[in-house]
């Protein structure tokens, strides 16, 4: 996934002022940076779910211009990539197994047959076997994170884009989100992730994308970024995170 | 000096009355389709920003609300005539004015009176849905169609069905009104049993016993619906086969 010179605006509110950034297949890319920056912003405009001013998005083949994209790009777009929610976002009137079916039997048009063994499968490999017939009100918010990534893995998508998935988390159950995202990010899944939890962003990602004020002010493996940053404006943040996460321990 | 409450005659009454109730239950479930279907058109062209139409419904609704039932049942009544005989003029049609059952009239009057407030209950239901819901849909690539099909209709239906129900209980208090335009309905049959036998209070008791079990019948089945639909928010957590909920070392074990 290829994006270039994405701007965004809200009204007089200029939130993206020019965002390049490639996620090469098999990468994990980070995306840190202070609350209000852009970070979500940048991923929902990925998905087209807050529409870009102007800028390209390129995945593979299909190249977006955000001044015209059509319906049909848009789709195509959406049904390359798949979105794991901060706040998990199911389908609240369908169970654990409905939510990883739906995309399966609507969009990718599988027998409910298919999509049934598909979403089992992705289930189990999330370590919810024995919650598939559960609704998402009858689960923790680990639970419920882990179907939201089963439903996005279940799609196949090229692309991978979580945000913030654990931070709607009470701490005891951070792990277990954090740890079946690893698992996929070793097994060579293509992700951009929006995360605070800075251990984990070391551990997993290729690359480390620091996000300022709607920029990318500056991008590199995590070990160079953290102990090294470049910026004046990435070592306060940091600073400042790895402060907040002494105190919690 | 004769009675002063004749028990008898109301009870004798009761099957007479009782007969026209199909025609009440005809009128109110034609006028609620019409109220729906109607409806749900305003509503989406409200909620969808749809240009002239939005502005038409709108209208709509404020003309509605101002206007008493009984009015608008003689504004339909004197109206479509009219309108109707202004086609014939101006086009050379050849409606027969005269020949409009006086049904027409109650289902376009109540259908009309309906559809104005269903709109609101059903854009309220419809702005109701969890925007999360609809932002999941679109990013596994559904499109608008299937969005509203899959995630909004079936959402909005739950929250829109104990208003959508007391509307129906409106339509049907409503159905009262007919007779003013001379639908023979249990109000009709009602008036002239009493006026045969010169006793209203006995024949008034009736038809008030009557609407009131249908509107009760009417209640329960809008709340059975309702749990019905809720039933995934409903149910408790089942017996977990495997309580412990182990990723932590099932991965462990992979790692
Ligand atoms: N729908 C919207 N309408 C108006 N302004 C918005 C909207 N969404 C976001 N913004 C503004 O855009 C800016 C960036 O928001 P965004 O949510 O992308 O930040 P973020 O980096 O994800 O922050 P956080 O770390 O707190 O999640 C903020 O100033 C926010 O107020
Ligand atoms: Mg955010």
């Amino acid at each position: 996934m290829q994006v270039t010179a994405l701007k965004k605006s809200f009204g007089k509110t200029v939130v993206l002022r020019g965002i390049d950034l490639t996620v090469p297949d098999g990468k994990v890319i980070a995306v840190i940076g202070p609350s209000g920056s852009g970070k979500s912003t940048f991923l929902r405009c990925l998905d087209y779910l807050e529409k870009p001013d102007s800028g390209t998005i390129a995945l593979d083949e299909l190249v977006i211009r955000a001044d015209q994209a059509h319906k049909k790009d848009v789709l195509a777009l959406r049904r390359g990539t798949a979105m794991v929610f901060q706040q998990f976002n199911l389908f609240r009137g369908r169970t654990a197994k409905e939510n990883v079916m739906e995309g399966l039997v609507q969009v990718k048009r599988l027998s409910e047959k298919e999509a049934g063994e598909a979403a089992e499968h992705y289930l189990n490999e999330v370590g919810l076997a024995n919650r598939m017939n559960y609704y998402p009100r009858q689960l923790s918010g680990g639970q419920q994170q882990r179907v939201g990534i089963a439903r996005a893995l279940a799609l196949e998508p090229k692309v991978i884009l979580l945000d913030e998935p654990t931070s709607a988390l009470d701490p005891e159950m951070i792990g277990e989100v954090l740890v079946v995202v690893g698992k996929q990010a070793k097994q060579g899944k293509t992700m951009l992730i929006v995360s605070h939890e800075m251990d984990f962003v070391r551990e997993i990602a290729d690359e480390v994308v620091f996000l300022d004020n709607g920029l990318v002010l500056e991008q590199g493996p995590p070990r160079d970024l953290f102990i090294n940053p470049a910026h004046e404006r990435t070592r306060q943040f940091l600073a400042r995170v790895f402060q907040s996460f002494d105190y919690v321990i | 000096m004769g009675k002063l409450f004749d028990f008898d005659f109301m009870v004798d009454a009761f099957p007479r009355i009782l007969r026209y109730l199909p025609v009440t239950l005809e009128i109110t479930f034609i006028a609620m389709i019409i109220g729906l279907v109607l409806g749900l058109a305003i509503a989406l062209s409200e909620i969808h920003n749809i240009p002239v139409l939005k502005q038409l419904g709108q209208g709509y609704v404020a003309f509605i609300r101002g206007t008493p039932l009984m009015v608008l049942i003689y504004l339909t009544y004197f109206g479509i005539p009219l309108m109707l005989e202004g086609l014939n003029r101006q086009f050379g049609t050849a409606f027969n004015t005269n020949s409009i059952p006086p049904l027409v009239y109650a289902f376009v009057a109540l259908g009309l009176n309906d559809a104005a407030f269903n709109s609101v209950a059903i854009r309220s239901a419809i702005e109701a849905v969890d925007k999360r819901e609809i932002e999941a849909a679109h990013s596994i690539g559904m499109t608008a169609l299937q969005t509203f099909k899959r995630v909004i209709a079936p959402q909005a239906l739950i929250i829109a069905v104990p208003n959508l129900g007391n509307q129906i209980i409106g339509l049907i208090k409503g159905t009262s009104l007919a007779f003013t335009v001379s639908v023979i309905d249990i109000m009709a049959s009602a008036r002239i049993q009493g006026s045969r036998g010169m006793r209203f209070i006995e024949v008034y008791i009736d038809v008030a016993v009557i609407y009131w079990v249908v509107c009760f019948f009417t209640g329960k089945l809008a709340l059975l619906i309702e749990r019905r639909l809720r039933r995934s928010e409903l149910t408790t957590p089942e017996e977990d086969e495997d309580p412990d909920d182990n990723i932590m070392k099932m991965y462990e074990r992979n790692i």
